[in-house]
């Protein structure tokens, strides 16, 4: 018999806002750990899935040009565009896409290739943005001309917000990213239960990680207790990681930015500040503002608000699978709906 | 300046029989390969002819724990084994890209001697062209092994046999995946690549085996799952049983990995009575681990039993895994 959470004698709606979380409750087959009160809902925090297509079609169209060198992280490059294609098959017909690992390694490719244009796809939250926001720091130190980062960075806590700001927005409850706390520390999630009266646990990402989050957070709920609390105290400190924040504050201001499922809101991006709008690539390339622009009949617009489970979306399992994945919810490693295909 | 494959060493004249001469013949004795005719004549046995072929164009070709030449031997040879056969001869083709070191096809030949002769396969017969630079990624190699049947081995199942992996999971995948990208990680991540002959003829000896298979590409999951979708059988693996060991393990955790999915190069999966399975891991050593059985619940799928004891199904790998984002 697997391992049971108490029952809280009521209804509580948790929404785990990561992608990696999302994968491991899958992977672990944590909900059948679960009493039939409570109900785990996938939020918006996958990169991958929150990327505007129109984002994707300017890559497409940067890679189409001959002197462009392309850096990306490899789930970015089964995302489709607006027309369905993608970096992979790009890549295979010839264009210069390479996978990296960090932004640090797009540049030392830029170094390696003066000759080239290289262009870093800066996707992710709090996780990969200082990374990022080193690259941008020695390229400007150093001078690196021919390198730049077509940045598409978020932040979690707008995404959240706007969630919470749904009038219909049934959710209790939050478990928070490890990875993303371990930058913006306990305190960057304060906002839940202070503006939002919402308990928050941020938790690691091994399976009695996430177990023992949700069962602190089924215990508040069953007293009608608001917590925050931090059960990821080997990596994540009560005020997160201050060189990380401090790196973030000198290459970074908070803008606007659109995304996929969620549209625009406010001051939810890292922008470059003016002293690193050299290595800004929509800048240095003067590229389009973009929109969001679903594939017919895909909901991943309503599984990243957690409206809808991916079972609930008519492509699912029909069109819309792992082999032929449509929306972005089913083409990321961590997105909701390429956990429900392959796992559950 | 460092010699190297030029398009003359696959014109089919004096600069290739000189290739051939200096870095094959003189490393390979045997009778047939030394007869250098278009084809081998090979001495008959009674027992029916096993024979398996592979490709191999691992990037890049040079890993830690071996190199594209141990990897030839090992992946025919082990075919032939997981089929029921003693290998007994192998044959060699390369194709090797303009440029490519004469340095460093010594060091890929020299790789095959030393696996073919501990394999106890003779080199028979082979081939080597050469493709203009940029239409080739430095050497390709194309083995067949030949064998003779040891024991006729059929998908013969029954309720409650026994699964066993002779060893630690994923560590080819992830060896050379850390080489491929260059991942600046510290540790002693090499490949499992190796030959099985121990291991498959041990298991052979014993009755109670119904099949051998080696989890190559697609990893331990995706074999499984081609053990049984054919069958009127299912199949439930235990995750805690499953031996990965702490380096695979952590790589796979940052890339976003599933060590279930990563290929492995010199390991078997036997499925064997639950009667003759202890034998089996006492032969196999303390690596060897029971890590799932048949049964007939769920037909032809595979279902992993979780450390929370939960269930999940495993489906087989849909494209090469992509490092995620964070």
């Amino acid at each position: 018999m697997p391992y049971q959470i108490k029952d809280p004698g009521k209804d509580l709606y948790i929404m785990e806002f990561c992608g990696t979380h999302t994968m491991a409750i899958a992977r672990a087959g944590i909900r059948q750990c679960l009493p039939s009160h409570v109900h785990l809902v996938s939020g918006p925090g996958c990169p991958v899935c929150v990327t505007p297509s129109g984002a994707i079609d300017t890559a497409l169209q940067l890679a189409e040009e001959k002197n462009i060198m392309i850096c990306s992280y490899g789930d970015m490059l089964r995302v489709p565009g607006s027309r369905q294609e993608t970096l992979l098959q790009k890549k295979a017909a010839g264009a210069d896409v390479h996978i990296c690992l960090s932004a640090m390694d797009a540049l030392q490719l830029a170094k390696r290739f003066p000759e080239k244009e290289v262009i870093f796809l800066g996707v992710g939250f709090e996780t990969t943005a200082p990374g990022t926001a080193v690259s941008a720091k020695i390229a400007k130190e150093e001078g690196c001309r021919n390198f730049s980062i077509f940045n598409l960075l978020k932040r979690s806590a707008p995404a959240i917000t706007a969630i919470l700001d749904d009038p219909q927005c049934q959710i209790d409850a939050f478990l928070c990213p490890g990875h993303v706390a371990a930058i913006i520390g306990e305190t960057g999630f304060s906002f839940l239960p202070k503006n939002y009266h919402k308990s928050a646990v941020v938790a690691g990402f091994e399976p009695e990680d996430i177990l023992y989050a949700i069962q602190l957070l089924c215990e508040a709920h069953q007293q009608d207790r608001i917590i925050l609390k931090n059960t990821y105290t080997r990596l994540v400190q009560k005020n997160g990681n201050p060189h990380a924040l401090a790196l973030l504050e000198e290459v970074f201001e908070e803008t606007d930015s659109v995304w996929r499922g969620l549209g625009n809101i406010e001051r939810s991006a890292f922008g470059f500040r003016k002293e690193y709008e050299r290595w800004d690539a929509v800048k240095k390339f003067h590229l389009p503002s973009f929109t969001d622009q679903e594939p017919a009949g895909c909901c991943c617009g309503e599984v990243i608000r957690g409206k809808k489970r991916p079972q609930d979306c008519p492509l699912f399992h029909r069109t819309c699978h792992a082999q032929n994945p449509i929306g972005p919810c089913m083409v990321s490693s961590e997105g909701t709906c390429a956990a429900a295909d392959r796992y559950e | 300046m460092e010699e190297k494959i030029t398009l003359d060493h696959g014109s089919g004249g004096f600069k290739t029989s000189q290739l051939i001469e200096d870095y094959i013949l003189q490393v390979f004795p045997g009778k047939a390969l030394h007869e250098r005719k278009d084809g081998a004549v090979l001495k008959n046995e009674t027992a029916p002819i096993v024979v398996s072929t592979d490709s191999f164009v691992v990037d890049p070709w040079n890993f830690p724990g071996g190199n594209i030449g141990k990897l030839a031997v090992c992946g025919s040879v082990n075919d032939v084994l997981m089929s029921g056969g003693i290998p007994s001869y192998l044959t060699l083709s390369l194709i090797l890209e303009e440029g490519f070191l004469l340095s460093d096809l010594k060091k890929v030949i020299g790789a095959v001697k030393e696996t073919a002769d501990q394999a106890k396969v003779e080199i028979v017969c082979g081939d080597t062209k050469v493709v203009e630079h940029g239409k080739g990624d430095q050497i390709y190699i194309n083995t067949c092994g030949i064998g003779f049947l040891k024991r006729n081995l059929q998908a013969s199942y029954q309720e409650g046999d026994l699964v066993v992996v002779s060893g630690s999971i994923g560590r080819h995948g992830a060896a050379v995946y850390m080489a491929r990208e260059d991942i600046p990680l510290q540790g002693n991540l090499f490949s499992d690549c190796a030959l099985l002959c121990k291991e498959a003829v041990a298991a052979m000896d014993l009755p109670g085996l119904r099949i051998l298979r080696d989890p190559t590409r697609g990893g331990l999951a995706t074999t499984c799952i081609e053990l049984i979708e054919h069958t009127k059988w299912g199949m439930e693996l235990d995750e805690t049983g499953i031996p990965v060991d702490a380096d695979v393990s952590a790589l796979c955790s940052l890339l976003g990995f599933d060590p279930l999915y990563m290929a492995c190069e010199g390991r078997m999966i036997a499925i064997i009575s639950p009667q003759d399975a202890p034998l089996l891991l006492e032969q196999l050593g303390k690596e060897a681990r029971i890590i799932g059985k048949i049964t007939k619940e769920h037909p032809q799928t595979l279902l992993l039993n979780t450390r929370l004891q939960t269930t999940r199904w495993l489906r087989k790998l849909s494209g090469q895994p992509l490092p995620r984002i964070c």
